[in-house]
């Protein structure tokens, strides 16, 4: 096997199961509050700094032989099909390691301020490090099959920690939901896991490791299997598993429920990290996707649709961090759009500035709910300039980065997107980003407005949040203003055999940045004078049926459960519950096993006479008919 | 007498031994067609067999009848002491 053995690289996943370890088992009790928050921090702390080691090693060694590997134990083995527990740490690997150790590292150390005095403190510091801890495994696995492990793992911890508060009933089937929804998208990807396993290893090659994956690929170009090319179906099996954890359409519908949990978790998970598993899922495996082109028009006309309609419904949102979810949403939509025109790296150029800018605004969103005690509706705010100024201006940082202003990250990852979009998808494609590009400035700028500038409309008192809330805010609101113009050529440079279309530009680079620009200053402009209450009030009024349906959400919630969840109830009820569980296992097989018995023990008994003349008659006859059979 | 003959009448004993033990009600008369049908038996034994093996058989199968005859009148006794009566049809204990 190519890659070099490096030990160091188990340290780096085994620092967040240690603290989640020593947080889940001791924590209540021997830590308490004060060392809890501490040993949490600090073992994504221990695990970033390792990944920092691991990432300086990798980028000493020649560019052609960048890959660290690292073996446990032979996992499965099963005849010739052999998995082994590895890890590889190479430039896709190591960048999304860092991100996800590094942000990590920072919303943990936010929330040390944020959950403070609840009651679950310890049990939800044991929740954030599992999470890092699979993400981790998810991140660095080295086959299909430990990714999914970790694929699995983070949508558990993804229901543990939506369902946090699970005292609320709303709260814990938000993180049922969350659950349930990811396990359709998990389903597909499984198939799909199958289906390539079982197609390589008819043709004799079952080694599972991306390396020889990635080999042996291109031998799947000729086979087929539901009658279409059997990459295009294992691609699409795949990216329906992505659209589940990715929270694409259909499946995006857990995403916006998921904001029940504490707000730190909202950063964490559904803006930084978890959601991203698909994309990166999608980079891990691009020359599986290249070899499907059919694929991956899918890919980008999904991410394009559910980037554009989840950009409109964010329109609408008076939960601040519903307006947050639609966006990631929507900019999720951007990167699936980006690895749908080929453009990987450029997608995963986005996941970076997208994880600094949403992760910031999620927080700053957590401290104005922290500050206003709870509160999450957007017009019971207003003014909070003077109170939260700290917030104030770390929010401003976010909401211009994703807005896409000139020289911050947003504005660097989005336009490579859209100019990508451009070449390989099409005008049309490209229109529809741009127009996004458009509500997404106007919507986070409504949320700006209606939150931080304006007259107050509620009671609510407001205070600025501790610093152990803003000094992480601050750290990542440095990375979204500045981490697109550092990362935006040493990216690509590092993920060079990602890059094959990153480098230069097209000759029309220029203009359609102005386009997209302009978009997103169009709709900052616009922000202003339509968030007016009377202009609002206007629109509201002369739109009242588009503003119904916007509002409503498109009614995909009520579509859905009319069309999936009243059916299955129906069936689960009536054929599932009264035909098979109560009539079948408990009426014909239990019961029923007993009443027979009984039926047979009465019919039996009237031989039991008793009276031994009779016995003594069948007997005799008994006798008879033996004689008469044997002579 | 021919050996026929002999079988003829140890079949008939036989037979109507059996029918006794089957229509009587008494526990006393059962035990009694019971030691006849061990005598026609015995009848069979000693026409046909022959041999002196059988002989010894037909003895042994007295002996054996002796003894039948004395577990079961003292089974009755005691049968007879629990339930006040003799008559089969009365002892149904066993009645499921």
């Amino acid at each position: 096997m190519e890659g070099n053995y490096y030990p160091l690289l188990k340290w780096i996943l085994l620092a967040p199961l240690a603290g989640f370890a020593v947080n889940g088992l001791f924590g209540r009790k021997f830590l308490g509050e004060k060392f809890g928050g501490l040993v949490g921090s600090l073992a994504i702390l221990v695990s970033f700094i390792f990944a920092a080691l691991t990432f300086s090693d990798l980028l000493n060694l020649p560019p052609e032989y960048r890959l660290l590997r690292d073996t446990l134990y032979t996992w499965i083995s099963a005849g010739s099909f052999v998995v082994e527990a590895a890890f590889r740490f190479d430039p896709l690997s190591a960048v999304m390691a860092l991100i996800v150790t590094g942000v990590s590292f920072l919303i943990h150390v936010y929330s040390i301020g944020y959950m403070k005095g609840d009651a679950g403190y310890n049990r939800y510091f044991a929740y954030l490090n599992l999470f890092v801890f699979f993400m981790l495994i998810l991140v660095l696995a080295d086959n299909p099959l430990l990714m999914f492990v970790g694929w699995e793992g983070v949508g558990l911890c993804s229901y543990l920690l939506i369902g946090f508060w699970y005292e609320d009933p709303e709260k814990a089937s938000a993180g049922k939901k969350a659950f349930i929804t990811n396990r359709v998208g998990d389903a597909g990807f499984l198939i799909g896991l199958m289906l390539l396993f079982g197609l390589l290893a008819s043709q004799g090659f079952a080694a599972m490791d991306f390396a020889s994956l990635e080999k042996n690929a291109p031998l799947l170009t000729s086979a087929t299997a539901l009658g279409i090319g059997a990459p295009t179906l294992i691609c699409l099996l795949l990216f329906f598993g992505a659209t589940g954890k990715s929270a694409q359409f259909p499946l995006y519908v857990w995403l916006p429920d998921a904001m029940a949990g504490p707000t730190p978790v909202s950063a964490l998970i559904h803006a930084a990290t978890m959601v991203t598993a698909g994309v990166y899922m999608l980079a891990r495996l691009h020359f599986l996707y290249e070899l499907a082109p059919r694929a991956l028009e899918v890919v980008m006309l999904v991410g394009c649709f559910t980037a554009f309609f989840a950009a409109v419904i964010g329109l609408l949102q008076k939960d601040i961090k519903k307006v947050l979810a639609y966006s990631t949403v929507s900019q999720l939509g951007y990167m699936f759009m980006a690895a749908g025109a080929g453009a990987f790296s450029a997608s995963i150029f986005h996941l970076a500035t997208h994880a600094f800018f949403k992760a910031l605004l999620f927080l700053a969103a957590g401290s104005v709910i922290h500050g206003m005690s709870g509160e999450q509706d957007m017009f019971k705010m207003g003014g909070l300039k003077k109170e939260m100024p700290f917030t104030f201006l770390l929010m401003a940082a976010g909401w211009l980065a994703i807005a896409g202003v000139p020289g911050l990250s947003g504005f660097y990852s989005k336009d490579l997107i859209l100019e990508k979009v451009f070449e390989h998808g099409g005008p049309a494609v490209w229109a529809v980003g741009v127009l996004t590009a458009g509500l997404t400035a106007f919507y986070t700028t409504r949320l700006f407005i209606l939150t931080f500038l304006r007259a107050r409309r509620g009671q609510g008192h407001a205070h600025e949040s501790p610093l152990t809330m803003t000094l992480p805010m601050a750290a990542l609101a440095v990375l979204a203003v500045a981490g697109g113009f550092l990362l935006k050529d040493r990216l690509f440079i590092f993920l060079e055999p990602l890059a094959a279309h990153g480098g230069e530009h097209s000759p029309l680079a220029a203009r359609l940045m102005m386009a997209s620009v302009g978009a997103g200053l169009a709709g900052i402009l616009l922000a202003f004078p339509l968030t007016l209450p009377d202009a609002a009030a206007f629109l509201k009024n002369s739109l009242s049926r588009l503003h119904g349906i916007v509002f409503r959400k498109f009614y995909v919630d009520e579509i859905y459960g009319l069309l999936v969840i009243r059916p299955l109830k129906l069936f689960s009820d009536r054929v599932l519950f009264s035909l098979v569980d109560a009539g079948l296992i408990d009426g014909v097989l239990v019961n029923g096993s007993a009443r027979a018995c009984y039926a047979a023990g009465r019919a039996l008994k009237r031989a039991q006479s008793g009276r031994l003349d009779i016995y003594a008659l069948v007997f005799a006859l008994g006798v008879t008919a033996m004689l008469f059979w044997i002579i | 007498m021919t050996a026929y003959n002999l079988a003829a009448i140890a079949f008939t004993l036989f037979a109507l031994a059996t029918a006794g033990f089957l229509t009587c009600g008494s526990l006393v008369r059962m035990l009694m067609f019971l030691e006849l049908m061990l005598n026609a038996a015995n009848i069979a034994l000693v026409a046909l067999g022959g041999s002196a093996a059988s002989q010894a058989y037909a003895a042994m199968l007295l002996v054996i009848a002796a003894a039948e005859a004395g577990v079961g009148l003292a089974l009755i006794i005691a049968l007879a002491g629990a339930f006040k009566t003799l008559e089969a049809e009365n002892i149904k204990e066993l009645k499921g």
